[in-house]
């Protein structure tokens, strides 16, 4: 997992709790990198899966909910460092429908061990959207916290139904509808 | 908790220098990765425009090639998208094709495609397409704008893509309209060719240079007795076949021999004439084939000709045994054309004429061997050839030397096949020899006759010279009789009188004769009482044989009809001969005549006549002789049988002149019996008047004078004749008038009107015939008078001619005074 998201998880977690609570889940945590994260370094994912399940564990706050409000807290940053992905359209279905064969294939370029879940849009009209989320590492609510900031970006009003489709987490499926 | 504060600050710190350490290696790395990918990068890229220079320059290079290849080639390119649609066609195939460029882009290709090809082409590209076959050939029927249709040949290249979709369709095309033409020419002629010679009648065998078999017939496997279908032997070696071949030839050696030298000499050879060994015949040809001066192979052609050489051989010694026939015989023939050229001549026909048969064939026949004046007669005999008809002359012919040989022509159409005339043909026999001797004959001929009628004349003239003056003597003699003579004189004056009329019956006879020869006597059929006749006969002679031994018989049957129709003067003339002829002959004992009918039809009567007499008879050698001209049975008595040997001759012509026969039968010194039958008609009227001939003939002139003062013309110029016929007119009273020849006769007739003349024919100045014509037609007094001809000549032509000229009547002379008395009165209708 690109460091980056290590970075700002620590970031988030800094900001909402303090340092202490970030030192303290580096150093109770067991980390193969000893927790020195740098933006453009590689880490096991296994690293996250312990920080987030200790940081729920001492904040008492469901791990979906950390996710969620990591992927608002992450928006931020990539609407900061990569604002031509957001202001190349104005619409936020025709962003969404970018996320895989545009803003996946330009971060494979940049990182070429990125690994990436897949987002495969089934339908797209004017009134609605479906899309699902492919991925091993059960992040569907990262997703959701960054496709409610997305909307929120394109002041899209949308409801957005969340379907676990595999019921394991690796397959989710997001009914956007206007 | 500043303690562990600090701790947390100094890991964080660490953890912080850390991070920035394994970022600053990450960065290095990454630079390094960069920098080296970068002059990769660099010179790939340094490179790669070389590379791209060289290659656009190649390429342009190759792009000005192609393009100047497709827009000059021969063939016709084109390029149609997948639909089939024309992307683009070249130069040649807007002409080909007479599109323009704007109409043919965006056509359909099929649209060019022939009607009669466009199933296929469908069919053909569908399997191409299916199978995803690149590259394909077709040839198929096309056509133009205006219609024209073109044979096409094209390679076609099919682009697929990598879903196995046509992107387009390349395609070079070429005009194969010549080739195709030439193509099936080529197929129709090798068909044309192997069918001819696989059903050919003759055996064809045809060898490469190597001498294998190109091509054979099912006839020359049957001639042969190849016993294997002829596509079998395509190919095999045949250098050893006339070898192998020779025993079926009956000289083996010469054929092997002939067959080397053939294919040595490599010059064409027909018709050469093989004998088999199982007697068939057959005619070989051997032609070379050469391709300008290349040669190619040969062929063999073999015929079976058994049939017809047989047939030939047959014809052929026919013809020499006919030939030999015909040059033994000594008949000479030629045949010549329509125009009469000479198209064969035979052996003996040149031996005839002298020429050889080079110096005759194609010569005109006429123009050598016709003498001028016969090739009128010739080419009419030649016309009747045009109608199929033969004939057959005489005619002289000129010999090469000059001279003339007779020859009898027997000639012929010839026909042709088509049974046209082609000419004729003429069989010439010699003739000169009896040519010859026939010209002699002749001439003899000729010469006898002459003499013959130069007797007859001179006869004729003769007995009428000799009778006028003996119609005189005759006459006077009569009148002498009146003039009181003594007896002794009346005894001299019989004698007299009996010479002069011996002797006129000798002049008769002779004239007779001369008549009958001459055709000039007919048959008078007149009424006549035949009973009166044959008693008149009797009686005449009785008085003739008074004071002699001899008893004159006349038996005559009750049944034969009292008057029959016929010429009483010939009959009297037949029975007088024969009973004169009988008297000659008996010196005592009986002669008479009988007469019977023999047969009776409706309305005509045969009556047998006989005259028999008891005389000396004739012997049976001299039977058959009596009745010949001149011949006189000689017998002991000489002196009795004087006379000219002509009676039975003339009594055998009178009979046979009226259809009737006669025989005679004797017996020496017993007597002989002459029968003959005459056919008489009956008169459907009995009673007609006859002429009065009851009374005998008398030797004492009537002095009565019943005629007393008529007017008669006597027209005569001869003074004793003068003399008689005016004592006899004087002594009946008669009121005449002499004229000395015809021209006074006619100065006569126009002074004085007369009841008859009588009218000499043979006068000098004018004669008795144009007198009378002159009387007759000319205005005169005598116009309508009866004209009676006195003439020494019986003729029946002079009767003719006299009757022809106007004459009523006849007398010839000599006549007696009642012969005159009569026919005088008769015509006056004066009745005794």
């Amino acid at each position: 997992m690109k460091g980056i998201v290590f970075t700002e998880f620590l970031d988030m977690v800094e900001q909402k709790y303090g340092y202490e609570m970030v030192d303290g889940l580096l150093t109770e945590s067991d980390l193969a990198s000893g927790g020195a994260y740098t933006a453009i370094g590689t880490y096991s994912f296994q690293e996250m899966v312990s920080l987030l399940s200790n940081l729920s564990k001492r904040t008492e706050t469901d791990p979906n909910d950390l996710l969620h409000a990591f992927g608002e807290y992450i928006f931020h940053y990539f609407l900061k460092n990569y604002n031509t992905f957001f202001s190349s359209t104005t619409d936020a279905f025709q962003f969404l429908a970018s996320i895989e064969n545009h803003i996946h294939i330009e971060v494979k370029k940049l990182y070429p061990d990125a690994e990436l879940p897949t987002f495969v849009v089934h339908k797209s009209d004017a009134k609605a959207m479906s899309m699902e989320y492919h991925s091993e590492r059960r992040m569907g609510y990262f997703a959701l916290g960054l496709i409610e900031s997305s909307l929120k970006h394109y002041h899209d009003p949308s409801e957005i139904i969340m379907t676990d489709i595999s019921g394991d987490g690796q397959v989710v499926k997001f009914d956007l509808i206007r | 908790m500043p303690d562990s504060s600090n701790e947390m600050w100094k890991r964080r710190w660490l953890r912080e220098k850390r991070a920035r350490e394994s970022a600053e290696a990450i960065l290095e790395q990454k630079a390094t990765e960069l920098y080296e990918a970068n002059e990769k990068l660099r010179m790939l890229n340094e490179s790669l425009e070389q590379e791209i220079e060289t290659r656009t320059r190649a390429l342009r290079e190759t792009e000005v090639r192609y393009q100047q290849m497709v827009e000059s080639a021969v063939d016709v390119l084109f390029r149609t998208d997948k639909q089939g649609l024309f992307t683009y066609v070249n130069p040649i195939g807007i002409e080909k094709f007479e599109y323009t460029m704007e109409e043919i882009i965006g056509m359909p290709f099929i649209y060019l495609v022939h009607p009669d090809s466009q199933q296929e082409v469908i069919e053909y590209y569908s399997r191409i397409i299916a199978e995803q076959q690149e590259r394909s050939y077709m040839e198929f029927k096309a056509v133009t704008k205006s219609g024209k249709m073109v044979w096409i040949g094209q390679n076609v290249q099919i682009f697929f893509n990598e879903q196995g979709e046509i992107e387009q369709l390349v395609a070079v095309a070429r005009d194969r309209t010549i080739r195709k033409k030439i193509e099936d020419d080529l197929a129709t002629t090798q068909l044309r060719l192997s069918t001819l010679i696989t059903n050919l009648q003759a055996g064809i065998l045809v060898e490469n240079e190597q001498r294998h078999i190109a091509l054979v017939n099912q006839t020359f496997c049957d001639i042969f007795s190849v016993p294997v279908p002829p596509d079998t032997l395509i190919g095999t070696d045949c250098s050893q076949s006339a070898e192998q071949s020779k025993m079926l030839f009956k000289n083996p050696d010469q054929f092997v021999a002939r067959i080397e030298e053939l294919l040595k000499d490599r010059a064409q050879a027909v018709n050469e004439h093989l004998e088999m060994a199982d007697g068939r015949h057959l005619e070989r040809d051997y032609i070379p084939i050469y391709s300008g001066d290349t040669y190619l192979w040969h062929l063999w052609r073999y015929n079976d000709i058994t049939e017809r050489y047989e047939t030939q051989e047959l014809i052929r010694r026919s013809e020499e045994k006919y030939r030999g026939i015909m040059e033994n015989m000594e008949l000479g023939l030629l045949e010549v054309d329509n125009d009469e050229r000479i198209v064969k001549v035979y052996d003996y026909f040149c031996k005839m004429v002298g020429y050889s048969a080079e110096e005759l064939i194609g010569k005109q026949a006429n123009l050598i061997f016709l003498p001028p004046n016969y090739q009128e007669l010739m080419a009419l005999h030649q016309s009747r050839r045009k109608y199929g008809e033969s004939s057959t002359y005489e005619m002289p012919m000129l010999k090469k030397d000059g001279s003339i040989i007779w020859v009898l022509i027997s000639g012929g159409p010839i026909y042709n096949h088509l049974g046209e005339i082609i000419g004729s043909i003429g069989i010439h026999y010699d003739i000169t020899n009896r040519k010859n001797l026939e010209d002699e004959l002749a001439e003899a001929k000729t010469t006898a006759e002459e003499a013959q009628i130069a007797e007859k004349e001179f006869l004729a003239n003769m007995s009428h010279e000799i009778r006028t003056p003996l119609n005189a003597i005759i006459g006077m003699s009569s009148l002498l009789y009146d003039t009181h003579p003594s007896a002794e004189q009346k005894e001299y004056i019989d004698i007299l009188k009996t010479s002069a009329n011996f002797l006129l019956s000798l002049i008769s006879d002779l004239l007779d004769m001369a008549k009958i020869e001459a055709g000039r006597i007919e048959v008078n059929a007149r009424p006549f009482d035949l009973k009166g006749t044959l008693r008149t006969l009797q009686r005449t002679f009785q008085l003739q044989l008074e004071g002699r031994p001899v008893e004159v018989e006349a038996s005559v049957d009750s049944t034969i009809p009292t008057t029959v129709v016929g010429d009483e003067t010939l009959l009297n003339q037949i029975l007088m001969n024969l009973l004169g002829n009988a008297d000659k002959f008996t010196k005592e004992g009986t002669i008479g005549v009988r007469a019977r009918v023999a047969r009776r039809q409706k309305s005509k009567v045969t009556i047998e006549f006989q005259i028999f007499d008891t005389g000396i008879g004739i012997s049976e050698e001299n039977l058959g002789l009596i009745f010949q001209k001149f011949k006189q049975v000689h017998a002991p008595q000489k002196q009795k049988h004087k006379g000219t040997g002509l009676g039975l001759a003339i009594v055998k012509e009178l009979i046979r002149l009226q259809e009737g026969a006669i025989s005679v039968e004797s017996e020496e010194n017993k007597g002989t019996t002459f029968t003959f039958t005459l056919d008489y008609e009956v008169p459907k009227a009995q009673g007609v008047p006859l002429s009065g001939k009851n009374s005998p003939p008398t030797q004492i002139l009537s002095d009565n004078k019943t005629l007393a003062g008529r007017r008669i013309l006597v027209v005569e110029d001869n003074l004793m004749n003068q003399k008689y016929i005016s004592t006899l007119l004087k002594k009946w009273s008669i009121d005449f008038e002499i004229a000395n020849n015809g021209q006074f006769g006619v100065d006569k007739a126009n002074e004085r009107l007369y009841e008859i003349i009588l009218m000499d024919l043979q006068m000098p100045i004018m004669d008795g015939v144009e007198a009378t014509i002159n009387i007759r037609n000319t205005n005169n007094l005598n116009r309508n008078t009866p004209i009676v001809a006195l003439t020494a000549s019986a003729m029946v032509d002079q009767k003719e001619k006299a009757l022809k000229a106007g004459m009523n009547d006849f007398l010839t002379k000599p006549f007696t005074p009642i012969q005159l008395e009569e026919k005088i009165k008769k015509i006056l209708h004066v009745t005794t």
